[in-house]
């Protein structure tokens, strides 16, 4: 296990076979995914009994050790964790009550949502939390409330649930304790900021996967995987870039784009394919994506249906004459002629 | 005999559901006209048509879970199924998986219960797994 990381990219790691070794690599892949959001972190209040796991641990318990976790159970969350477990643990026997969402929509696929919930016949209360978790040794009994657009519980909306297990799958956070030691820049969105070879701030340590941007499909994991992998194997071989500019150029995402990846455009030496990533913030139909230098739309998009869930992934060409010292990203709804999409 | 009629929808028949082969998400709808042909709208692919088709004749669902393992690095193994078979019949499948166990090591692929239900449909494994030494 790595317990530290150097700016110079040294690893101080332990191992049960050797101990505590020393490992000075020419370049470091920072893959370390997340860690899940707990109930400790949002607050849920109420007692504290056996019976309340995260769901990636109830993925665990199920499906490497053998274990039912209980008999009836609530999930809190619908995000695509949450529904894949919904579907698994009534597949095994367990009665999935209800799967409670926050938000007005459900945060998961479509194609979840059909196959986990609406096969089974499982209630997904949108707008709604769990206000108490009540029991004394064990979870006896869940309260649910709906809530307004300020996440406030409305009184008098309030449900009980009696169940004996409860599921937290209320989001992800890149595991970035020894990113932070080696001085790795994070960005707002918890991530390293990278450039188009999702290299980090510091020259020769990469990075790719879940530390870098929470992903849905784990296609996109492996093909980022991949090309940090590639790059990581040239930067130690002393493969040459050419190119670098004087000043990198800033990706800037806009209106409805949550964040682009790569942040930074560091080297260009004529055209080149750079692969974006991007979330919308909002859900949203017939929509077009526009990449925007110089005052002047270089690449458009259409895209029929877009979800913050789903991220999107884009193959787009940069030639030196079009590119300034920024490249903005934005969704504008195709109806309107180019007008900008709903706030 | 008509198709539809093979699966017991008549004339006037329909259902509304949405497409899950793509992110897209087609909002399809389904019905059976005065002939007895299933008449498919909304979709935009090719998929989209035959999946609007198949769900509607007899819904089909892959199965994904996990098996008993004797011997195995871990108690059990994760398992699907090599085609889809019938939702009705997805429970009855679980029955029959986790009353099976199989012996460690195994290899991806492998065949764990060859025609389940004698729908012409395997269990195989979804990972290798090898066996605790001893």
């Amino acid at each position: 296990m790595v317990i530290d990381l150097a700016p110079d990219k040294t690893i101080t790691a332990m191992s049960a076979e050797y101990g505590l070794v020393t490992v000075k690599p020419k370049s470091v892949v920072l893959c370390m995914g997340c860690r899940e959001r707990t109930r400790g972190a949002i607050n849920v209040p109420g007692t504290r009994p056996a019976g309340v796991y995260s769901a990636g641990m109830a993925q665990r318990i199920i499906n490497m050790e053998g274990y039912l976790p209980g008999k009836r159970v609530v999930i809190l969350g619908s995000g695509d964790i949450g529904l894949i477990m919904a579907r698994r643990l009534t597949l095994e026997g367990m009665k999935v009550l209800c799967v409670v969402e926050i938000l007005p929509y459900c945060s998961g696929l479509v194609r979840n949502r059909v196959q986990c919930l609406e096969d089974y016949g499982i209630p997904l209360y949108l707008s709604h939390t769990i206000t108490s978790i009540r029991g004394k040794k064990r979870v006896e009994e869940v309260v649910i409330s709906q809530v307004d657009e300020n996440w406030v519980a409305i009184p008098g909306t309030e449900k009980v649930f009696k169940c004996d297990t409860v599921l937290f799958s209320v989001g992800l956070i890149p595991e970035n304790e020894v990113s932070l030691k080696a001085g790795v820049e994070l960005d707002r969105t918890n991530g390293p900021v990278v450039n188009e070879y999702l290299e980090t701030n510091i020259p020769g340590i990469f990075a790719a996967g879940n530390v870098l941007q929470v992903h849905d499909l784990v296609d996109w994991v492996t093909l980022e995987a991949e090309r940090a992998g590639a790059n990581a194997a040239d930067y130690a071989l002393g493969i040459e870039r050419k190119g670098k500019l004087m000043t990198p150029i800033k990706t800037i995402p806009k209106d409805n784009v949550g964040y682009v990846l790569p942040q930074r455009i560091e080297y260009l030496d004529g055209e080149k394919v750079v692969r974006f990533s991007f979330r919308p913030r909002r859900p949203d139909k017939n929509v077009i994506v526009e990449f925007i230098s110089k005052d002047t739309v270089f690449y458009k998009r259409k895209m029929q249906h877009i979800i913050p869930s789903e991220m999107i992934n884009l193959n787009v060409k940069l030639s030196p004459d079009v590119l300034g010292e920024t490249i903005t990203v934005r969704i504008v709804s195709a109806e309107n002629n180019g007008a900008e999409s709903k706030k | 005999m008509g198709i539809a009629e093979k699966y017991g929808k008549k004339p006037g028949d329909s259902a509304d559901f949405i497409c899950i082969i793509c992110p897209n998400s087609c909002r399809l709808h389904v019905e059976v006209n005065a002939a007895g042909e299933v008449e498919v709208s909304g979709y935009t692919c090719k998929r989209g048509l035959e999946y609007g088709k198949q769900e509607f004749l007899e819904p089909k669902r892959t199965l994904i879970t996990t098996m008993r393992i004797e011997n195995g690095v871990l108690p059990v193994l994760p398992v699907r199924s090599d085609k889809e078979l019938p939702k009705d019949r997805i429970f009855d499948a679980m029955k029959i998986v986790n009353s099976t166990s199989v012996k460690a090591p195994v290899k991806m692929g492998d065949i764990l219960i060859e025609n389940i239900l004698g729908l012409g449909v395997n269990v195989i494994a979804s990972r290798d797994m090898e066996a605790i030494e001893n």
